[in-house]
């Protein structure tokens, strides 16, 4: 079996590969997430076409499954981490963003009154007033988006970008079921620790007020 | 502090029009003006405007068409922030900001004002302490751990931080139990009294706008009906919807609006003699001013400081050189302050028709008799008004 020449530290490799692929990809699309979703929640732009259209898209894109993203990716830009990392963005801004959005359209009117009525410039009732409060949602919608990259992440090795998909699908086309959960079983423990301790943070951020 | 206001307009609306963009007219035409240090009540039904017009003060509305000054400055051509930050704000409900603590919220003009950070914790101290929530002790808690009252006593303090010329208040206690929000209006009251600020409040309740406004401008559909002291509007409403609106016909509701000040009281040859008078230099005096408990004649006596001690009945004196201080008994008394309902409980509660007016050193405002609420009545009947001023 392929399986005994397996050292954990080839194991312990690939996760590293696996969590650097999603870090990457969750950072690019947290920044790109906020800023869209800041930019579409501007009061001055409520009635504007563009902001409208953009969240529409997005949220369409919501539809089209992670392999098919991660295929067509490929197509423009070839093989490769980069063209991983560049998937699987696209497919954690929608969650991300969706979270931002409601997280700010979330904050209840009054405060917002408040805060402009006391004379905050926007900027700073963005950032003392909005965000603070849009914090807990915005975090859960990092949680669910890091928790599904981790998965999906595992079929960037089809495209050879490597993490523990490769071991998943060696195993699989190998019928080498050892082989198959030696990286099937580590995706899954990073999936439940992420969701864990992301989960922990949300709830301190939640309980402070 | 009711009377006109002959001072500078402080905030200056002219003829302003709001229509917002789904087409409806919030404002028609409104000119009006607020008077340096004076409390302007904006009543209304809901629907009617008075909110739309608050916040065209601090342009969180802007004007469709017409102009509104503030200190003779267009507020179009100021900084929107730099304005605000002028004009404290408080709204009703939940507008403290739940992330922050009390202090912190209290803290945030001052902050936006770049104030040193000495001053600000100075100033958050000393406005919190203004509503009774002293900084010790309530400046860490968070917003949610407050009661209802609490919350919008910070919210006052917050507004107050600033040290604003102006302030705006948004039925600031419309959700709040009765109880709560007599005590809040008497604080807000005695605190105008202290800090001299022009107010501008938004109320749907009359008997608030009649105790709280030094003028009240009643509108209806976005238009300015009539605007004048809460006794002129009882007096001389303009039309039938003022009349209805502020209860011109009715005279009990009348009763709460009408201060004991207002009445005005007797202040003259009232029967008072110093606590070292003898019962026979009160049987005098009471003689002479004619007034009466039925049939029981009576002193009110005071201590060398011209505090009121009571009452003393001189029906039953023993002689005419015992000191009257012997029968001295606690009087009965009202606040200048007070509503003439408030009088008129208390002589059904205590069984007498005179009333003393002492002010909060116990000294003497005034008397206060059954007749004068009499006669009030009649004057209201009769359409001459509802004081008893010529």
């Amino acid at each position: 079996m392929y399986l005994e020449t397996l050292s954990h530290e080839v194991i312990l490799q690939l996760a590293l590969q696996h969590l650097q692929l999603v870090f990457c990809a969750c950072l690019a699309a947290f920044l790109l997430a906020l800023s869209i979703g800041i930019w579409v929640t501007r009061p001055s732009l409520k009635d504007r076409i563009a902001p409208r259209l953009v969240a529409q898209v997005l949220f369409l894109g919501q539809a089209v499954p992670s392999l098919a993203v991660i295929g067509l990716v490929m197509v423009v830009f070839g093989t490769g981490a980069p063209t991983a990392i560049f998937a699987l963005t696209l497919g954690s801004l929608v969650p991300m963003l969706r979270n931002v959005v409601a997280g700010l359209r979330g904050v209840p009117a009054p405060v917002l009154d408040a805060a402009r009525g006391n004379g905050m410039p926007p900027w700073t009732v963005l950032v003392r007033v909005e965000l603070p409060l849009a914090l807990p949602a915005i975090f859960a919608g990092v949680r669910t988006a890091v928790v599904i990259a981790i998965g999906t992440a595992a079929l960037s090795s089809q495209i050879g970008a490597g993490g523990l998909g490769s071991l998943i699908f060696t195993g699989l086309a190998m019928f080498d079921m050892p082989l198959m959960l030696a990286g099937a079983i580590p995706t899954a423990l990073l999936a439940i620790a992420a969701d864990k301790v992301l989960g922990l943070a949300e709830t301190r951020f939640r309980d402070k007020w | 502090m009711s009377g006109v206001f002959s001072g500078e307009p402080h905030i200056v609306l002219e003829n302003v029009w709001k229509t917002f963009e789904s087409g409806s007219v919030a404002v028609r035409n409104l000119s009006l003006e607020v008077y340096c240090g004076e409390t302007l009540v904006l009543i209304g039904p809901s629907g009617c405007g008075k909110t739309t017009t608050l916040r065209l003060v601090n342009r969180l509305v802007e004007p469709t068409k017409g102009r509104i000054l503030f200190d003779g400055e267009n507020t179009l051509d100021m900084n929107p922030d730099r304005l605000r930050q002028r004009m404290g704000y408080v709204i009703q409900g939940i507008g403290l900001f739940p992330h922050m603590s009390v202090e912190d919220n209290v803290a945030v003009v001052p902050r936006l004002k770049k104030m040193p950070r000495q001053a600000v914790k100075e100033t958050v101290a000393r406005c919190l302490e203004l509503v009774g929530l002293p900084v010790q002790a309530w400046g860490k808690r968070w917003p949610r751990e407050l009661s209802g009252g609490q919350r919008q006593r910070v919210g006052v303090a917050r507004a107050l931080a600033g040290d604003p010329e102006v302030i705006l208040m948004d039925e600031p206690f419309g959700a709040l139990d009765p109880l709560t929000r007599e005590v809040l209006q008497d604080e807000l009251l005695a605190l105008r009294e202290r800090l001299g600020k022009t107010i501008v409040f938004v109320t749907h309740d009359i008997h608030e706008a009649m105790k709280m406004g030094d003028r009240v401008a009643v509108m209806k559909g976005g238009e300015l009906v009539q605007v004048g002291e809460p006794l002129a509007l009882l007096s001389r409403p303009a039309d039938n919807f003022v009349a209805d609106f502020v209860g011109a016909d009715n005279h009990l509701a009348m009763f709460s609006f009408v201060k004991v000040k207002d009445v005005p009281p007797r202040t003259e040859n009232l029967p008072v003699v110093g606590e070292g008078a003898t019962f026979g230099e009160a049987l005098d005096l009471a003689e002479r001013t004619g007034i009466q408990y039925g049939r029981r004649r009576f002193v009110y006596v005071v201590d060398a400081t011209g505090r009121v001690l009571g009452y003393a009945d001189i029906e039953g004196f023993r002689a005419r050189n015992d000191p009257v201080r012997a029968a001295v008994k606690p009087a009965p008394s009202v606040a200048p302050e007070s509503s003439v309902h408030d009088a008129l409980l208390r002589m059904v509660e205590n069984g007498v028709i005179n009333l003393l007016v002492l002010d909060d050193n116990r000294r003497m405002k005034g008397l206060l008799t059954f007749g004068d609420l009499n006669r009030l009545i009649e004057n209201q009947r009769r359409g001459e008004g509802c004081t008893l001023k010529p």
